[in-house]
């Protein structure tokens, strides 16, 4: 076999898109984008206000696209800041969806941006810190890989 | 809305009673029903499912039914991740 096409990879894909971008507007160059917040485990310093992204299940779409399913979670700095949380989810979705239409999410090739739920309240149990959370189906080009 | 193909002209008229009608069949509720179903069984235990014919489809609701089972949705997305198993 002389190539295959592995699905992008996309919590990187997204993570890096949304860092860049989000660290772009103003107000929110504080916040921090990453893979996972480990607030339940001892000794953890989490950032005041994060992004973290998770990929949580998707179809593939033809031989070379798939249809990503990823959910951001928006994370405020206490219990109490929702309205914070809403609005770092709300813009991070919107920069989401701003990949359709600059047809590409980084550097991989995004046709479409579908979004699944916007963003719903979703306080952490954990930490009790305010959270809202959102889902979107991304399409993403696969990478080619030649043996 | 009329269309000519090779000359003839070819008029679409939608039924918009007979739509409702497939969407709200028994056929629709039993799909619609494995549907949910597999989402909940695929998040796990305390998540429920409920099936409505409405007036124009039928709708199926799968939510946490168990203090453990929002928890685990809070922490892990577990129901959130179930979602393609609807898609089968």
């Amino acid at each position: 076999m002389d190539e295959i096409v592995e699905p992008a990879d996309g919590e990187t894909v997204l993570i890096l898109y949304l860092r860049n971008l989000l660290g772009q507007q103003p107000g929110f160059e504080d916040v921090v984008v990453l893979g996972a917040l480990d607030a339940a485990a001892r000794d953890y310093e989490p950032p005041a206000e994060a992004v973290t992204v998770r990929l949580t299940g998707g179809v593939p779409r033809d031989v070379a696209v798939d249809d990503l399913q990823l959910t951001i979670t928006a994370w405020g700095r206490d219990p109490g800041d929702d309205v914070r949380a809403s609005d770092i989810a709300r813009r991070s979705a919107g920069l989401i969806r701003a990949a359709e239409r600059l047809g590409y999410m980084g550097e991989t090739v995004c046709n479409s941006v579908r979004p699944l739920s916007l963003p719903y309240k979703d306080p952490d149990p954990v930490t009790s810190r305010a959270r809202y959370s959102a889902t979107f189906a991304v399409s993403m080009r696969g990478q080619i890989v030649r043996a | 809305m009329p269309t000519n193909l090779g000359g003839k002209v070819t008029k679409l008229v939608f039924k918009t009673a007979g739509f409702r009608q497939i969407l709200r069949s028994g056929a629709a509720r039993a799909d619609v029903s494995r549907r949910a179903n597999a989402m909940a069984t695929t998040a796990g235990e305390g998540f429920g499912v409920e099936v409505h014919t409405g007036a124009n489809r039928v709708r199926a609701t799968v939510a946490t039914e168990t203090w453990d089972a929002a928890k685990r949705e809070a922490t892990d997305k577990v129901l959130t991740r179930a979602i393609g198993a609807g898609r089968g």
